[in-house]
């Protein structure tokens, strides 16, 4: 008795430990709205832009759903570049940079989609066709594109597909979302992704709006699945946009609550920031977001409220 | 054995803390599964503090004091498509709004049109050198949800509906849709807000023996009537009709074939009771409804009609998704049977009828008063082409629109499909051309 009760107190000091630990990271993780994206013409009135980051150069592009114009930001938020104006390489859904600043770009013509890769002022170079790709794979309509290591990325979030290839286009493998999460077939038709991302390490991030998940998938094939529906801090609404910052926190978009949500690398929720309002930090509809090498983080959302720049301190 | 103990112990821990820290990790259900979803999805119960911060969830209501109907959002419109407004640039499932991009169109293409045509703005000069304009609010329903979209305002043009007295300034997606889901098909085939409990969609042809299934895409039924607009109480039942599951798609190789069974002539007139006729020619307007049965005439002509000079069609393979019809039975095992991505093909018999969709999408389109087809023409292809002002079609026939959109607004259909020199779709069903 007296030995379990002395092994009960060691349990409960080794949780509180724990838990000490967490309220200290959560602690020390302070978010402030820096500005929002702008030109010399001042904010860029974007509506529901998307967002991908250079991270060797610190450069932001966002894609103009409007006319699939690309923009190119430098580290102070200023307009630098734009490319694909008359459309030239088509419509553009998602772009991403390799380590030479080359840039893939996700285009479509109609729904046949090309991807294309440009040089660093969004000139073409070449067309990168894919090749190989195995003929059960029928319908594939990306909607994404990261590229890591000498991989592209093209994921696909109606079909929950990944394709993977090299630079080349040559077919790696694909990641089929649908079989390892294995969802229910009545479930299916409302499984959409809603937010994509790729870490250093090769982890996948993925949002699923209606069904208020998150999920981790490693590169050995571990699934981690977090989230709650709900109005309450920390809840899903209607979840987005996805990004982890090299320390292993979650940032992730609600559209519906209009709020950035943090969690630790343990799935813990630390705290969220935004809100719906028309104050600077504020966010409406929140939906796409990006994080670049010196912790700042990039949200697009509706209302004509462009780009907001968020700093995080550690 | 100490030492056992008290691998044992942090073990013990460490699994408390991952209980604590990780939550679900199955799918859960989807949001509306044919009735209403979380509250909390949509509603807000007292715009309370969020953690850690002094700031209510909707910063312009006080603490305390939520949106309109207690909603997170400040219009209906603008809740619903937190969820329904796609961004990715793609078809994608239940998305029915998305960003128009000029010279290609919005890019949602289901059944009922994607509400991002209401941006297109089209003018041309017309014959004698007017001006002639499309402006986007007139291409479909005018939700209001400028935080969405900018073009998402106020009718320009009609205070109230066309034919009946609906207020456009009370314009959302819950003028049509029942955000709560209630209308519900009891195991009996009768309509009901209450008597079962809802167990599933009723869109894709589900019945059953015991529960309910909800009403066809959560439209609102008889006595509809929320406290946004008092006075407009609805008098008929919903339509009956089957889906496929897939059905936001491009219909470049095959049709998206909704099977529509009854009813939706009906119920459009809950709100446009002034264009409904189901009993030509007494009340001369075009036929609408469910007494409206083609005539042995319109269906040999729909059957054989593939498209201008060309009359050598057959009933098997008829259908159009651009001039559907009504199968005219309410009986969904027929319906299922009907609706696919396939090729389902099989045209309209004498118990067929004619319906307010079969011209018109009930959200937005490509074309003037939600047209599934251009009204406003001579010719919808021309010289082998979607007409367009990038490929030197007139300006009378590209009416300021590219070739690339006019495709869009036929859901990606290739105009090889029909004649180089194809008249109006109206054609289809009269063959006047």
């Amino acid at each position: 008795m007296k030995g379990m009760r002395k092994n009960i107190k060691i349990i409960l000091s080794i949780n509180l430990l724990f838990l000490f630990i967490a309220s200290t990271t959560s602690a020390e993780l302070k978010v402030s709205h820096l500005y929002n994206l702008s030109s010399f013409n001042g904010k860029s009135p974007y509506n529901w832009a998307t967002l991908s980051v250079d991270a060797g150069k610190n450069e932001i592009y966002v894609i103009n759903p409007t006319d699939r114009a690309v923009s190119i930001y430098d580290e102070n938020a200023m307009k630098i570049y734009s490319f694909n104006d008359d459309r030239a390489i088509g419509n553009i859904v998602d772009v991403t940079a390799d380590e030479d600043g080359n840039i893939f770009a996700l285009s479509y013509k109609g729904l046949e989609y090309s991807v294309m890769l440009l040089n660093y002022r969004g000139e073409l170079i070449s067309e990168v066709k894919l090749k190989d790709i195995p003929k059960d794979i029928q319908a594939f309509h990306p909607n994404r594109i990261r590229y890591l290591n000498g991989r592209l990325y093209l994921a696909d979030f109606n079909y929950l597909r990944i394709i993977v290839s090299d630079k080349k286009g040559n077919f790696d493998r694909v990641i089929d979302i649908d079989s390892l999460l294995n969802i229910e077939e009545k479930k299916r038709d409302a499984s959409v992704i809603g937010g994509f991302h790729i870490d250093s390490n090769g982890n996948i991030f993925l949002t699923f709006p209606v069904d208020a998940l998150a999920y981790k998938l490693s590169p050995e094939g571990e699934i981690i699945a977090f989230g709650r529906p709900g109005s309450a801090p920390g809840r899903f609404g209607i979840v987005g946009g996805i990004v982890t910052d090299d320390k292993g926190n979650y940032f992730i978009v609600d559209t519906l609550r209009c709020v950035v949500m943090i969690f630790d690398k343990n799935h813990v929720f630390q705290k969220e920031f935004g809100y719906f309002g028309s104050k600077d930090g504020n966010l409406i509809a929140p939906k796409d977001i990006a994080l670049d090498g010196r912790d700042r983080l990039y949200v697009s959302q509706a209302g004509r409220r462009g780009i907001s720049v968020f700093k995080i301190s550690y | 054995m100490k030492t056992t103990r008290f691998s044992l112990i942090l073990i013990v821990a460490a699994i408390m803390i991952i209980g604590i820290s990780s939550v679900s990790v199955s799918v859960s259900d989807a949001f509306h599964i044919g009735g209403v979803g979380r509250c909390s999805g949509c509603h807000t119960m007292h715009n309370s503090n969020a953690l850690l911060e002094d700031t209510p969830m909707n910063i312009e209501t006080p603490i305390g004091t939520a949106g309109p109907y207690l909603m997170i959002r400040n219009t209906q419109s603008e809740t619903c498509l937190s969820c329904h407004h796609n961004t990715t640039g793609v078809p994608q499932s239940f998305r029915v709004s998305s960003a128009y991009t000029a010279g290609v169109g919005p890019s949602q293409l289901p059944p009922g049109g994607d509400f991002g045509w209401l941006s297109a703005n089209y003018s041309w000069t017309a014959g004698g050198g007017t001006i002639a304009t499309t402006p986007g609010f007139s291409l479909g329903h005018n939700i209001i949800a400028p935080l969405v979209n900018a073009a998402y305002i106020l009718d320009g043009r009609h205070p109230d509906a066309p034919g009946g007295s609906y207020p456009s300034n009370k314009m959302q997606c819950t003028s049509c849709h029942d955000p709560h889901g209630r209308y519900r098909t009891l195991p009996d085939g009768t309509e009901a807000v209450t008597g079962a409990a809802i167990i599933s969609s009723g869109s894709y042809g589900a019945t059953h023996a015991t529960f309910a299934v909800g009403a066809y895409r959560l439209l609102a039924g008889e006595g509809y009537e929320p406290k946004s607009t008092p006075g407009h109480a609805f008098e008929s039942r919903t339509p009956v009709a089957v889906s496929p599951t897939t059905y936001n798609r491009a219909e470049t190789t095959f049709d998206t074939r909704v099977a529509y069974g009854q009813g939706m002539s009906e119920w459009c007139a809950n709100c446009h009771g002034g264009f409904h006729n189901d009993d030509y020619p007494t009340n001369l307007r075009h036929p609408a409804g469910n007494a409206a049965h083609l005539t042995p005439e319109i269906v040999n002509i729909y059957n054989a009609y593939k498209e201008t000079g060309d009359m050598t069609g057959a009933e098997a393979s008829s259908y159009w998704s651009l001039v559907p019809f009504e199968r005219g039975t309410t009986d969904k095992a027929v319906l299922l049977a009907n609706s696919g991505i396939t090729g389902t093909g099989a045209g309209p018999t004498t118990d067929s009828n004619v319906s307010c969709i079969s011209c018109h999408r009930p959200h937005a389109s490509g074309w003037e008063s939600a047209g599934r087809w251009n009204f406003r023409t001579d010719f919808t292809v021309f010289a082998g082409l979607w007409p367009g002002t990038d490929v030197g079609t007139s300006a009378s026939y590209a009416q300021g629109r590219t070739t690339a959109e006019t495709r869009r607004a036929y859901f990606d259909r290739d105009a090889i499909n029909y004649s180089d020199y194809q008249r109006s779709f109206c054609n289809k069903c009269h063959a006047k051309d």
